[in-house]
């Protein structure tokens, strides 16, 4: 949780960051996004996007998940990412970025629960097809490591009766080679 | 032995073959082959340019199928026989090809187009610009480019409406087009400049427009080129319009071209640019329109009939004068009484009385003195014969003052001077006479002796005296009455002619000449002096009256129009006369009079100053009525022309000039052939009369069939070298023909340069 909180300064850093050293355009541009994919599956999730150059953006997501689909699953993601538009112009067709993740999960996966936080990062690519002047529909994918530092324990154990004071966190670590982002996000542009 | 046999059959086969084909070939005909080749949408020649566009002819149709097919498979063969295709879309075959053959149209970028000739002389075709989507492996080729307009200009704008067509390579939704026109003006073809930049058409995909929204923070007013902005968005088969009107600084004869440069951007940059032209000369219908019959004079001769007034002339000034009245009186010998016998006496008296009494009664006469001058002759003694003068000159003043008195006329001095003629006088009198010898003597006895009685002695002694001498006695003697004084009556005209041929100072307007005797001028001088020599008494005479504060419409509608006779424009000579807020009438001392109007109206009209001369005309045909004033009226609203036969019909019927523009402006292709029948009334020394033939060849004979539009052109040219360099301007003219007159001219010319050559050298006998 803590290395969470970490993440989530150092992406708001950046974001005002990438906010004061943009260019100057008429209106800074801030989109509103939303994940379909993620929505339709009961994951809220919101996205800012923030135009920082002619074609450079930003953006910083979130997404969680709280016992859905009657799993008892618990994650909170958060997901920055800079983008560099191919098409010469923000939030107009193909992009490639570079992305950083940091989730907290607590999930049961394969009889065994995972409980631990994760960083990570990677490349991202993606298209945006413009519906009209402030609606927007993109696709993405990104691909990136993820290390990860949990608590690993069988489904019917019970995590605490090992761990009474809960000094020692993490009996597992490592890092994964994951898909880091995929989806499909309408976006509206607030301004 | 078979091999040997088989051998001989192929080479007697081979030697049919190389005899029979020449006789094959012999039975075809070669044919000259002419045609055009238009674009299929537009019915416009391809820009030669950009599209480079040729014609591939073939003596058979196995060589033209088989070249046909590498070109259709993107190959580029080798073609021995090629035709470059005209910017008037127009193709000849000089060389000959076979009627059999076939000929293919190819421009760079499309597909080629394969036509068999089939004995046809003249072949037509259209085609197609720009290779399909499917064809194209590069990114851009060939944006779409305007289509090439002829503006008709009726006045200083230059009005143009042109439309951009969007071919498939520039279909994309993220692409902005940007076409941004100018206007040059040329002093010739080698010599031009940019004076204006159009207004700019920005036309922009759906995509691009949806994200510049964005960029400009969704007020498409931030966008710089937002007052450009077509509403049209940019795709496949859109004709992108555009329109804008450009002021000419001289619509008359300036020679302009508007070219266009054509901009494809996408969100990075520019990717595509070019430049077309989109105005390659303009269309003066109604240039030589002959507007001498509209014009309006003013009769300065023209009087009220009811008062029986000069309408338009100004009154005389009186002055002073002063009259020498001589007096040829005789009197008795050595008497001072006047001779009785002589009827001319009391003539001479009666004469006299009635000047004087024609001064006192004259109003405003003012008699300051009456002066009796009486001379003797110098023969006999001094003192005698002043003595004699003396009562001469009493007697004559007496009688006048007596019969004066009886008319109750004698306030005034009347002094008395009298003398007698020296000697010394004689001698030229005697000289004219042609008494040279007799004046000689004269003459030595004068010199040589100072007293007057003296002298007398001796002449009389003279052997000459009676009969020579004597007789030119009566000379001397005079008796004059001199009277002074203050009359103002009008200059005669013969005054007024002596005065301005013989003062300098009156001629050339240095001393003030009242308008009265301007108005006199106007009509004595008329027919009689150049035009510029008038046109100065007119503005001499509009000066004065303005500087007089009484603007004075004579002079100034004489001025106009002597200008509109010559082409020559001024508004300001007329526009003190004017009041655009006032009604129109028929008094000259009032603004706005008639015949004021209908001249400023055409003043307008030659200035290209249509907007105004229209709504003149407007004014004058609502309040007066178009009958009274229809051809001015009708050349002032010559964009209408087409819509109205009255106005048609009374510029067409005011001089054949007139009839043949009037039916050129028709654009109809009877009424050209109308035009031509009307030419051959015209005056053929004229340069214009063979322009306009020009012109009409033009239309009926574009590609010169017959030799009668460039030998037209080249007339003209040698009438009026002028309209060389004008024609390369004017749409008006083919460019096939001012081709074909170009190359008569410069061989024309060179003849000429050689003889003349010859000449210098002697060798012209030979």
């Amino acid at each position: 949780m803590k290395r969470l909180r970490h993440i989530l300064a150092i992406s708001l850093l950046m974001a005002a960051l990438g906010l004061l050293s943009a260019p100057k355009l008429y209106a800074q541009k801030i989109a509103l996004k939303i994940d379909a994919a993620k929505a339709m599956m009961w994951m809220p999730n919101m996205g800012l996007e923030f135009a920082v150059g002619e074609r450079y953006s930003f953006e910083i997501s979130a997404f969680g998940t709280y016992k859905v689909w009657g799993k008892d699953w618990t994650i909170v993601c958060i997901q920055p990412e800079f983008r560099w538009w191919l098409s010469g112009r923000q939030m107009a067709r193909a992009y490639v970025g570079v992305a950083a993740i940091g989730a907290h999960y607590d999930i049961d996966f394969s009889g065994f629960g995972h409980k631990g936080d994760c960083v990570g990062g990677g490349l991202t690519m993606g298209y945006t097809w413009f519906l009209s002047a402030r609606w927007s529909v993109e696709a993405y994918a990104g691909f990136g490591a993820v290390a990860y530092k949990e608590n690993r324990f069988k489904n019917k154990d019970i995590y605490e009766e090992f761990n009474p004071n809960k000094k020692d966190f993490g009996n597992a670590s490592g890092y994964l080679l994951v898909p880091t982002k995929i989806g499909v996000s309408f976006s509206y542009i607030l301004k | 032995m078979q091999l040997y046999i088989r051998n001989l059959i192929a080479l007697f086969m081979v030697l049919i073959a190389a005899i029979a084909m020449p006789a094959a070939l012999k039975a075809q005909q070669f044919i000259f082959v002419t045609g055009t080749l238009l674009d299929q949408e537009t019915g416009a020649p391809f820009d030669i340019v950009t599209w480079v566009p040729r014609v591939y002819y073939f003596d058979t149709e196995a060589e033209a199928k088989d070249i046909f097919e590498q070109l259709k498979a993107g190959k580029n063969p080798t073609i021995m026989h090629t035709i470059l295709i005209n910017e008037e879309g127009y193709y000849e075959i000089e060389d000959g090809v076979s009627e059999l053959g076939a000929l293919i149209f190819h421009m760079d970028g499309s597909d080629p187009l394969y036509q068999k000739i089939n004995g046809r002389k003249k072949i037509d075709v259209k085609m197609t610009g720009g290779k399909t989507i499917k064809n194209v492996t590069t990114t851009l080729v060939r944006p779409g480019k305007p289509v090439e307009i002829v503006p008709i200009v009726f006045d200083k704008w230059l009005r143009m409406s042109d439309s951009i067509p969007i071919p498939p390579e520039m279909d994309r939704s993220n692409y902005r087009l940007i076409f941004q026109p100018y206007l040059m003006e040329y002093k010739d073809e080698d010599h031009s400049d940019t004076i204006e930049w159009c207004r700019p058409l920005v036309a922009d995909g759906k995509e691009y427009h949806a994200t510049q929204q964005r960029r400009m923070g969704f007020k498409m007013r931030n966008d710089k080129l937002y007052d450009y902005l077509s509403n049209e968005r940019i795709q496949n088969g859109v004709k992108v319009l555009w329109t804008d009107s450009v002021e000419m600084p001289n619509p008359k004869d300036g020679k302009y071209r508007v070219y266009g440069i054509t901009n494809m951007e996408d969100y990075n940059g520019t990717v595509y640019n070019d430049s077309y032209i989109v105005v390659r000369g303009l269309r003066r219908p109604l240039k030589h329109l002959d507007v001498t019959s509209c014009i309006q004079d003013l009769d300065p001769n023209a009087k009220n009939p009811n008062t029986g007034k000069y309408l338009y002339q100004r009154n005389p000034r009186r002055e002073q004068h002063s009259s020498d009245n001589k007096l040829d009186l005789t009197f008795l010998y050595n008497s001072a009484q006047l001779d009785p016998e002589n009827p001319r006496n009391e003539t001479e008296l009666k004469t006299l009385i009635t000047n004087l009494v024609q001064v006192f009664s004259t109003k405003g006469a003012s008699v300051r003195e009456v002066k009796f001058v009486g001379i003797s002759s110098p023969e006999g003694s001094y003192q005698g014969n002043l003595a004699l003068s003396r009562s001469r000159i009493a007697t004559v003043k007496n009688a006048v003052l007596n019969r004066l008195s009886a008319l109750g006329r004698v306030n005034f001095v009347a002094p008395e001077e009298a003398g007698v003629a020296a000697w010394d006088s004689v001698v030229p009198l005697l000289q004219q006479n042609g008494f040279f010898d007799v004046a000689q003597k004269v003459q030595d006895i004068c010199s040589s002796v100072s007293n007057h009685d003296a002298r007398s002695a001796r002449i009389s002694a003279l052997p000459e005296y009676e009969t020579v001498i004597k007789n030119v006695f009566p000379m001397l003697r005079k008796v004059t009455c001199l009277c002074r004084f203050e009359i103002f009556r009008k200059p005669t005209d013969a005054e007024i002619l002596d005065n301005y041929n013989n003062n300098r100072a009156y001629h050339d307007g240095l001393e003030d000449v009242p308008l009265y005797e301007y108005s006199r001028l106007f009509i004595l001088l008329k027919d009689s002096v150049p035009y510029y020599e008038m046109e100065g008494l007119y503005k001499r005479a509009l000066a004065s009256s303005i500087k007089l504060r009484q603007p004075w419409h004579l002079p100034a509608n004489l001025l106009a129009s002597s200008y509109l006779r010559r082409d020559t424009v001024d508004l300001n000579v007329l526009r003190p006369f004017i009041d655009f807020k006032g009604k129109i009438n028929q008094w000259f001392d009032l603004k706005n009079m008639e015949q004021i109007w209908a001249n400023q109206m055409l003043m307008y009209m030659k200035a290209y100053e249509g907007d105004t001369a229209r709504v003149m005309a407007d004014i004058l045909a609502d309040q007066i009525g178009e009958s009274e004033y229809m051809l001015p009226i009708a050349f002032c609203k010559q964009m209408n022309f087409a819509a109205d036969s009255k106005i048609f019909t009374s510029l067409a019927s005011s001089c054949p000039q007139n009839n043949v523009i009037m039916n050129l402006a028709m654009k109809d292709e009877s009424y050209d052939y109308t035009a031509k029948d009307v030419w051959e009334e015209l005056d053929k020394s004229k340069a214009v009369t063979w322009y306009l033939r020009a012109v009409i060849e033009s239309r009926l004979d574009p590609y010169c069939d017959s030799d009668d539009g460039p030998d037209a052109m080249v007339k003209c040219w040698e009438l009026d070298e002028s309209f060389r360099e004008d024609c390369k301007f004017d749409a008006d003219i083919s460019s096939t023909i001012i081709q074909y007159a170009e190359g008569i001219w410069k061989s024309n010319q060179r003849q000429k340069a050689n003889k003349a050559a010859d000449t210098d050298d002697g060798l012209e006998d030979y």
